[in-house]
């Protein structure tokens, strides 16, 4: 070893890191550092009051280490074989709290040899605890140079030139684990850009790009590892013989998880029967009941007991306590050891072919979630008590689900009820795909998408599951107000856009068809405003031209008015004269009677000559200015 | 149980027709299931398995039906026997084979294609116990038969021979079903109308539940077999001059004029023939009033 290792301490860094684990898990006492080179841990160490001892091979960190009055020793580990006896030899009889392998695992060709000799030393010491420090090469910016196609190994770092062996988190629990270490502690050092992160305007690297974004995404599916650089953990000897693993067994094809609060045992009777007359017996049934009581469950237990044989061993009844519709869907898929895993809740029944359809699709193209065609009826539960069916169909099959998957749809709305997919398990136990336990409703649309944007969707076409529509309420659509649909619809879209959109090859053409048919729409609707502005303003004209001759008509009408006015006071004159006529003709005839009145008591007392001078009185009269009537009536 | 009488011996009766034995030895182990469940709940006393096998070539050879044999009682049956019939006597035909060479004093008659619940044979045991109840008749899962029935009484038209069950005295009484004229269709609902002739109810019971494997189209109907039209249409025909109605004869036969396939055509001529040589069967009396001739039906469908 050379200058290039002689690194400072410092509390932020790995070996911050190693102190403080160091503090947590050991006793006081002595702390052997196996490869200890230049020892940076010595000094802090040795103030939180352990006693350091370096061992290497290398003489120049040795004199350093004893130049700073550090105990140090030479050992060279690649002759672990006496292991033991070289670590009681520098240590004597003074208790060992802790070993330290730091950066050594990763230079060691015989990492099983050199476990298995540092398990016996760790024995005849008393049990120390290990404490130690290796490089993730599972950090993100690694995957991200392979998919460029890059492996650039440099002087230092996490693909440091002398390093012959490579660990992730898996690999090193493994070898850990196979020589009786069990961890007790960890403190990994992160970084979120390793020293491997170059050339970082790479877009598989830069931050800002889209590529570097999506594989980030999908390795922190993966596990919580991907910006870890290095793994710094402590670990002791178990107790007891190592366990020995059998192979596992055979996983089925399809794990299928039914989802039953057990208060509907006719349905489930009828969901389970499907199941054990599918064509393909080749699936285990994790049958999860959720939140009931405990006699409810025994019921749906003895329900299950009560098949043949060779389906209640493929069975196996979970009991789920607590959270929403998806916790038990969760724990179910914590156990699926299927290749494939289906959903169905108690409610849904379907044909023998389901499974077999779903295998097809996977042997047509495996690895993506296939999709079957589900089927709806309506259904009721039977009002009268004395009825002897529990629920009757209404109806006959109705198609009211997409034949087939659309990525851009289901972006908008659901078109797959959840018992007619089924996804690769290996994206449930690989990247941890799980329901979102934070949603009332549609748990599984929002399961579905983030699956199918990884996988893709193989549409197997066949109707073969039959969704139930109970009338008269029960299930989730109607027990659920339209406001929390709107919002989980809302969340859903939220979610995807934390990172960027994967969509199957094909797709470009028809985005570009959507938003070429959208920007039509539009020019359509650019069109359809302007000749309303067209119209908007030949309505406006009209109603100028209308009120112009509503004004003119008005001024006629006024104009009229005044002319009447004008010809009535003209008229005065004439109306004075008739008037005057009326009056001079009542004169007039008052006089005629007082006439004929005179007359006529004339005629009574002297008839002859006052009938004579009578009659000259009214020839006389007749001459003056009387009216027609006044005549008649004489 | 209600009834003093002791629980009865069950046969369950299934014709075999090219069946996969894979199935066939799945189907044994839930009749078995269903059996343990009407044994230990009192519902029977045993429960024995006829198999009868119509296929050209044998579903199971004897050294497989021996080990079947061996292994009924693990199954929980009194016992399991397959016979090779080596010739097609069709379903009702085989039925009718199986029933002869039983004691048991209830016969249920069951599909290759199905599969039981657990819960089926107490079910339908239960219904048996009423004597007014000739025929008791299972409800299909997953697409259930949309012919009616009363929701209360469950009495219906006819029973499907998917899974129905009566006691032999009455499969006796009726004479079993009719194979010569209904060799593959409607034989059930012929065995139904003679049973509601002879003044037995026919019964629909919802909680007996049985799988019966029917598939769906794309269009959302049943996938009909490829038979089905000729041997339905011919059974009509036979159905309709054996219970009375001639005028569903003439408006059937109007119907292959004017809208029938070949397969219709070829189930009119062998109709004819079969007039031609006076082998239709002979008008029963009384028959219109338990014959239900609802459009294409036999039965009132609710959808």
């Amino acid at each position: 070893m050379g200058e290039r290792y002689r690194q400072a301490f410092s509390w932020d860094g790995v070996y911050g890191r190693v102190v403080r684990l160091v503090e947590r898990v050991a006793r006081p006492g002595a702390v052997v550092d196996l490869g200890c080179g230049w020892g940076a841990v010595a000094e802090p160490l040795s103030e939180l009051g352990f006693h350091y001892v370096g061992l290497d091979l290398d003489q120049a960190g040795l004199d350093d280490l004893r130049s700073r009055g550090f105990e140090a020793h030479e050992l060279d580990l690649r002759a672990f074989g006496d292991l033991t006896a070289c670590l009681r030899q520098a240590v004597g009889d003074r208790e060992v709290s802790a070993v330290l392998l730091l950066d050594v695992l990763e230079h060691v060709p015989e990492t099983a040899e050199l476990l298995s000799a540092l398990g016996e030393a760790v024995e005849s010491l008393g049990g120390p605890r290990i404490v130690l420090s290796v490089p993730n090469v599972a950090h993100v910016d690694l995957g991200a140079k392979l998919v460029s196609g890059r492996w650039d190994v440099t002087p230092t770092g996490l693909l440091d030139e002398t390093h012959v062996r490579f660990f992730t988190s898996a690999t090193l629990d493994t070898a850990m684990g196979r020589h009786g270490f069990a961890e007790v502690a960890r403190d990994d050092f992160a970084l979120h850009h390793s020293d491997q992160h170059f050339p970082g305007d790479h877009p598989a690297l830069a931050d800002a790009a889209p590529l570097a974004g999506l594989l980030r995404h999908a390795r922190a599916l993966a596990d919580g590892h991907g910006e870890v650089n290095q793994f710094v953990r402590a670990y002791e000897r178990a107790s007891g013989a190592v366990p020995e693993t059998g192979p596992e067994p055979e996983p089925p094809f399809l794990t299928v998880v039914v989802r039953t609060q057990g208060s509907r045992p006719e349905s489930l009777l009828e969901t389970l029967v499907c199941l054990a007359a599918q064509t393909v017996d080749d699936l285990e049934v994790l049958l999860c009941v959720h939140s009931s009581h405990p006699e409810v469950a025994g019921r749906v237990r003895s329900l299950v007991a009560g098949f043949a044989r060779d389906f209640t061993e493929r069975v196996e009844v979970l009991e789920v306590e607590g959270g929403g519709r998806a916790r038990p869907l969760n724990a179910a898929l914590d156990r699926a050891a299927g290749r494939y895993v289906a959903f169905l809740d108690d409610d849904d029944v379907v044909t023998a072919n389901w499974a077999e359809s779903f295998r097809a699709g996977v042997d047509a193209m495996p690895g993506r979630v296939v999709r079957s065609v589900t089927v709806d009826r309506r259904v009721a539960r039977a009002d009268d008590p004395a009825a002897r069916a529990p629920h009757v169909s209404l109806g006959g099959l109705e198609a009211t689900h997409a034949e087939t998957f659309d990525v851009f749809e289901h972006l908008v709305t659901n078109r797959t009820p959840v018992c007619s997919f089924a996804v690769p398990g290996v994206v449930v136990r690989e990247l941890g795909l799980r329901f979102r336990e934070d949603m009332a409703v549609q748990e599984d649309w929002d399961f579905l998408l983030r699956a199918a944007l990884l996988c893709g969707v193989l549409d197997t076409r066949r109707p073969t599951a039959i969704y139930h529509r109970w009338e008269g309420g029960g299930a989730s659509l109607q027990s659920v107000g339209r406001e929390v649909w709107i919002s989980t619809r809302q969340s859903i879209l939220h979610h995807l856009d934390g990172r960027p959109l994967l969509l199957p090859a094909g797709h470009a053409k028809r985005l570009a068809d959507h938003v070429r048919s959208s920007l039509s729409l539009g020019d359509e609707l650019d069109r359809t405003r302007q000749e309303l502005e067209r119209a908007v303003g030949a309505m406006h004209e009209a109603q100028v031209t209308a009120r112009e001759a509503r004004v003119e008509a008005y001024e006629r009408v006024k104009a009229a008015m005044a002319d009447r006015a004008r010809a009535w006071r003209e008229a005065e004159h004439l109306r004075r004269d008739v008037r005057r006529a009326l009056e001079g003709r009542d004169r007039a005839e008052a006089e005629a009677t007082r006439a004929r009145v005179a007359l006529e008591a004339h005629e009574r007392s002297k008839l002859g000559r006052a009938a004579a001078l009578a009659r000259r009185l009214a020839v006389r009269l007749r001459s003056g200015p009387v009216t027609g009537r006044s005549r008649r009536r004489v | 149980m209600t009834t003093e009488r002791p629980a009865p011996s069950v046969c369950v009766q299934i014709v075999l027709f090219h069946d996969p034995p894979g199935w066939v030895r799945r189907l044994a182990g839930a009749v078995g299931a269903a059996a343990r469940q009407a044994i230990a709940t009192g519902a029977a006393t045993t429960v024995e398995l006829a198999l009868g096998d119509c296929s050209d070539d044998p579903v199971f050879d004897a050294a497989t039906a021996a080990t079947m044999a061996r292994e009924a009682e693990s199954l929980g049956l009194a016992s399991l026997t397959y016979e090779h019939f080596r010739e097609n006597l069709g379903s009702g035909g085989g039925s009718n084979r199986l029933a002869a060479g039983t004691t048991a004093e209830i016969l249920v008659v069951l599909n290759p294609d199905t599969y039981p619940a657990p819960s089926l044979l107490v079910e339908l045991l239960a219904e048996l116990t009423d004597p007014t109840v000739g025929i008791a008749e299972a409800r299909q899962v997953p697409l259930e038969h949309p012919k009616a029935f009363d929701l209360v009484t469950g009495d219906t038209s006819w029973a499907s021979g998917a899974c129905l069950s009566l006691r032999r005295a009455v499969f006796e009484e009726l004479g079993g079903f009719d194979a010569e004229h209904f060799p593959l269709y409607c034989d059930d609902v012929d065995l139904s109308w003679r049973a509601r002739l002879a003044g037995y109810r026919v019964v629909h019971v919802p909680r007996a539940v049985v799988f019966h494997d029917k598939r769906i189209d794309l269009d959302h109907y049943v996938v009909p077999a490829t038979t089905e039209i000729r041997s339905s249409t011919l059974a009509r025909l036979l159905l309709a001059t054996r219970y009375g109605r001639p005028d569903v004869v003439e408006e059937t036969i109007a119907f292959v004029r004017a809208a029938g396939g070949d397969d219709h055509r070829r189930a009119l001529a062998e109709y004819r023939a079969r007039a031609a040589a006076g082998r239709l069967p002979a008008p029963l009396e009384d028959a219109a009033s338990v014959a239900e001739f609802v459009g294409p039906h036999y039965a009132t469908h609710r959808f």
